[in-house]
């Protein structure tokens, strides 16, 4: 019988957190069909990982980190800031963007008085 | 030669008539350019009922975007000559002549109003403000190799040629260091001239802050090591 404690709890719970908000997200026509199926594989895995944390110490294994676990919160880490980057370009792109198309209206539709 | 003032007014309706007047009075053949910048208030109202071109930003994004708004507004209105202008009461129109001076001599592609050459008006500038002032004027100074000694007075005046240069990225305040830069790199000729600050507590509030000041730098470097357009 598995020995389960309230960390791998949160683990699963998160899971299927993401996969519900990531359904209701496909549904409302938000996300594209391959989008929720990365979260649905990422949600999948973290459950995989909640409950069997062994399959992390076997993935990581190759790492010379020791412990799986560290490698995978080390990784999960760089990959954060690489995604915070990543959202920061395209936020910079999108005010660029937003301010040359309310520029191109105010001076289109400007208003004069002699 | 056609002068177009241009002045950029976020939530500016208790200011702006007067502004216009004195624009107005000093300058009476200027042609002028509010850009209202998404205010809340009738400044939108205020400005259009004014003898001026008025450009409207549906939403509010910043000194940048509507300065780069109002000067292209007015290089396709035929301006000759851009004077920018703040709408806070802060700047004495009766400047505008002395700083399109050397432009219509010229003698200057470009005229920055320095709020550090007269020595007067610099006592009455609040201790926070002219640290904070002389802090960014360091640091543009640095970047962009230059010798300014207010690096974010808004009353400045371009010639046309200037202008056309003038390919304004930064929405925010970052906006008038980052002219400079401009200015510098394309080896513009700059003057600087004494201008007149009117200090009074909205101007104060309204001014750069600490926070405003920390996000320049932040924007500068971020834009410097080519991180930010």
């Amino acid at each position: 019988m598995l020995d389960i404690k309230a960390i791998q709890f949160f683990g699963a719970l998160i899971a299927v957190w993401l996969l519900l908000a990531a359904h209701r997200f496909y549904r409302a026509g938000k996300l594209k069909k391959s989008d929720l199926l990365i979260w649905a594989g990422i949600s999948a895995a973290l459950i995989l990982i909640s409950f069997f944390p062994v399959f992390i110490s076997l993935a990581f294994a190759p790492f010379i980190l020791g412990r799986g676990l560290d490698a995978f919160l080390v990784l999960g880490l760089l990959g954060a800031y690489a995604l915070l980057f990543k959202i920061y370009v395209k936020t910079e792109e999108s005010n660029r963007q937003i301010t040359e198309l309310i520029r191109k209206l105010a001076i289109e539709d400007r208003v004069r008085k002699r | 030669m056609r002068l177009i003032v241009v002045i950029p007014a976020y939530n500016e309706e208790e200011t702006l008539k007067k502004v216009l007047d004195s624009v107005k009075k000093a300058a009476p053949s200027a042609g002028i350019v509010v850009v209202d910048d998404g205010s809340k208030d009738r400044t939108y109202s205020i400005a259009a009922a004014e003898k001026a071109i008025v450009c409207r930003h549906l939403i509010n994004r910043g000194l940048g975007a509507s300065l780069a708004t109002g000067i292209t507004c007015a290089l396709e209105e035929g301006a000759d000559i851009i004077v920018t202008f703040d709408a806070d009461l802060q700047h004495d129109a009766e400047d505008i002549n002395r700083l399109i001076k050397p432009i219509r001599e010229n003698s200057s592609d470009a005229v920055i109003g320095s709020r550090f050459l007269n020595k007067e008006d610099l006592a009455r500038m609040p201790l926070v403000k002219k640290l904070g002032n002389s802090f960014l004027t360091f640091f543009t100074n640095k970047l962009g190799d230059l010798a300014i000694s207010d690096s974010q007075s808004g009353l400045r005046a371009f010639n046309r040629r200037a202008a056309e240069r003038l390919i304004i990225i930064c929405d925010r305040y970052e906006v008038s260091s980052e002219i400079l830069m401009i200015l510098g790199r394309n080896n513009f000729r700059i003057t600087e001239i004494p201008m007149k600050a009117l200090y009074d507590e909205r101007s104060i509030r309204k001014g750069t802050t600490i926070r405003s000041g920390i996000q320049i730098i932040v924007g500068l470097m971020l834009k410097k090591v080519g991180l930010k357009r």
